[in-house]
């Protein structure tokens, strides 16, 4: 009798196609490490061959034959630097990087010694999309998606290591097949992702401000279905479309800061939303050390709603502050730096 | 899609996507061809410069990270000359 499929025998494999909704053949090297809750996938249809009732009964004719498979889950990752310079662009962000270049942003990395980094900035609206296939492996299986689009969301609900997700979307040609999980190699494994612990955290003059929780959503729509009578298996893949940045934190009161309504150790947040005022300057950064620490950060940003919420220890606010653009045709809301 | 941007002392190249998939010595080369183009000199006056980089970089860290803050690279974008 053989053995059950194993559960915890799991892993991915990454890599970015050079044409959309090609498969690059992900290799062993290109694992990245998924953490709980896994995601479990289910092909779905953009035609599923439901036929409808049977005339003169209540019964169901037969199915015709699902096309368009495709799949749509979420994959939750954590995210920390390499520990190590980023010497030329081979020498990527670990786990995360080929999922932030198909959530609409582009890598630009410098090599210049000593301030080496990664930033991952919006893909110009004229500029092409970044797509990736990923083979999962799991429960004695593995599931290739190919032209994967997706979104991201970073939860730090804490003090402990923040959540990378990436809601995605991608079109699945071959079936899935039984495969014992071969032997993956992951980047840098030993290197510890840095906790919400220790952050700075930046909005306008205010630098001193105690952070109880973040939620940074890029909102970047990902699913565009393109269904195609043209070809065999009746599905194009997907188009993205626009973002709507926004970083949700909740931050401890202050005493009512005047006009420009942030100082050093004080806001008044009901006078930002009021104001609309622009122009304000947002960063936070997770990780002490070098090479293994990531920034968020907002060239221009507004304070777009706020609200008191409960907590058990302290008056605190949950501010909705939001990115913008200065041109139509600009992409200098946000940056995602590891340095 | 888009390629990948590599800077340095204040060059700018794109890696092709295409490239950009191959393995990292394919990578490195290819950066290495394009700086040498950019800044119009031989490959081996790229790895020089990038050698003394690293070693001014360890000797900064060596002393501190004071000295590594103050550490700074001149830019090496080309001048246009003039021409009579």
């Amino acid at each position: 009798m053989s053995s059950a499929k194993h559960t915890e025998a799991a892993g991915a494999i990454t890599k970015a196609e050079s044409t959309y909704n090609t498969d690059p053949s992900p290799a062993s090297t290109d694992a990245v490490r998924i953490i709980k809750p896994r995601p479990l996938l289910k092909p779905e249809y953009v035609y599923d061959g439901a036929r409808g009732i049977a005339n003169g009964g209540f019964g169901r004719h037969v199915r015709q034959t699902p096309t368009g498979r495709f799949v749509k889950n979420t994959v939750v990752m954590e995210g920390k630097g390499r520990g190590a310079a980023y010497t030329s662009s081979a020498v990527k962000v670990p786990d995360v990087h080929e999922w932030l270049l198909s959530s609409g942003l582009a890598g630009t990395v410098t090599t210049t010694g000593g301030s080496e980094k990664w930033d991952f900035t919006p893909t110009a609206g004229t500029g092409t999309p970044g797509s990736q296939t990923t083979w999962f492996y799991g429960e004695g299986e593995v599931w290739k998606v190919n032209g994967i689009y997706s979104d991201l969301k970073i939860v730090g609900d804490g003090i402990g290591i923040p959540r990378w997700e990436f809601p995605f979307a991608g079109t699945m040609t071959t079936d899935p097949a039984d495969i014992a999980l071969p032997s993956l190699t992951y980047t840098v494994p030993t290197v510890v992702p840095p906790p919400a612990t220790n952050i700075t955290f930046t909005l306008g003059n205010l630098t001193a401000g105690k952070v109880r929780s973040f939620t940074f959503s890029l909102n970047r729509q990902y699913d565009g279905a393109r269904v195609d009578q043209n070809s065999a298996n009746g599905h194009a893949g997907f188009q993205p479309g626009p973002r709507d940045p926004v970083l949700e934190c909740v931050v401890e009161a202050t005493s009512l800061q005047g006009t420009p309504f942030t100082a050093t150790s004080a806001y008044d947040p009901w006078s930002l939303v009021e104001n609309a005022t622009s122009g304000l300057a947002f960063s936070m950064t997770i990780g002490g050390t070098q090479y293994n620490r990531w920034k968020l950060i907002f060239t221009q940003c507004q304070v777009a709603d706020a609200e008191p919420v409960e907590d058990a220890s302290a008056a605190v606010r949950k501010l909705v502050i939001k990115p913008y653009v200065v041109g139509d045709q600009d992409n200098s809301d946000l940056t995602i730096r590891f340095d | 899609m888009s390629g990948t941007t590599v800077a340095w002392r204040g060059v700018t190249i794109t890696i092709p996507p295409a490239i950009a998939n191959e393995t990292a010595e394919i990578v490195e080369a290819y950066e290495l061809a394009a700086f040498a183009k950019a800044l119009r000199v031989p490959t081996d006056e790229v790895l020089r410069l990038k050698a003394d980089e690293a070693a001014a970089v360890q000797a900064a860290r060596a002393k501190g990270p004071e000295a590594l803050a103050a550490l700074a690279f001149p830019d090496l974008t080309p001048k246009e000359s003039g021409h009579e």
